[in-house]
């Protein structure tokens, strides 16, 4: 199993303000969820969705101590897309083939908020970045 | 750091981090280069080097050197 398997739900954007970045994707004909508070990464999250459009996760930091102050930070605190989210039957399953590709395991799997409840885990590798995983039963 | 894997932590160390020198009190608060994302990377280095494997809890844990160096030592 690899990630090439995996289908993409969404790429994740880092945005410093979540409220200005959600109004330009609506301006583009984008419906945008109402941020809600994610205590794992400390962070806002929004989802700007458009039919058969790839959806975005936007993700403001809620404080200094996020992880996803760094990535704004080291960007000058402009927007960037720092990590794509895969959808996967069985998150454990998916988890353990990836680290057997010597993928590191950041974040093990919790239940996120802005997901419905669904478990979220995120694997990194140098050469690929970071990706995060949501389990979606079939 | 005077002892036998000291070579091959302070060579991650400077490989990962572009950086000339490690001090003993070296850690993620007083090294600009050493941020999140080259957090992860010291971390798959430091596995690849010495063979091991680290869970999520530990990457949290290894804040500076001698974190990183107890946790190692733990598993070689």
């Amino acid at each position: 199993m690899k990630v090439s398997d995996f289908k993409i739900h969404h790429v994740g954007v880092a945005v410093s303000d979540i409220h200005s970045a959600a109004s330009v994707y609506r301006e583009n004909g984008y419906l945008c969820t109402e941020p809600v508070f994610d205590p794992i990464q400390n962070v806002n999250i929004c989802f700007a969705e458009k039919p058969d459009e790839l959806r975005a996760e936007l993700i403001e930091p809620a404080s200094e101590n996020s992880p996803v102050s760094d990535v704004l930070k080291k960007n000058g605190g402009n927007p960037e897309v720092y990590h794509i989210c895969y959808s996967v039957p069985d998150i454990e399953q998916a988890i353990s083939a990836l680290r057997e590709e010597r993928w590191l395991l950041v974040k093990p799997p919790v239940h996120a908020v802005a997901c419905g409840n669904a478990k979220v885990a995120f694997l990194y590798s140098r050469e690929a970045g970071l990706i995060e995983l949501l389990e979606e039963k079939s | 750091m005077n002892n036998d894997i000291s070579p091959r932590l302070e060579n991650v160390f400077k490989t990962t981090l572009g950086i000339k020198t490690v001090p003993a009190g070296l850690s993620q608060k007083n090294c600009e280069a050493w941020d999140s994302v080259n957090h992860l990377n010291l971390i798959l280095a430091l596995e690849a080097e010495f063979g091991v494997t680290f869970e999520p809890e530990e990457i949290a844990a290894m804040q500076d050197l001698s974190a990183v160096e107890s946790h190692i030592r733990t598993k070689i």
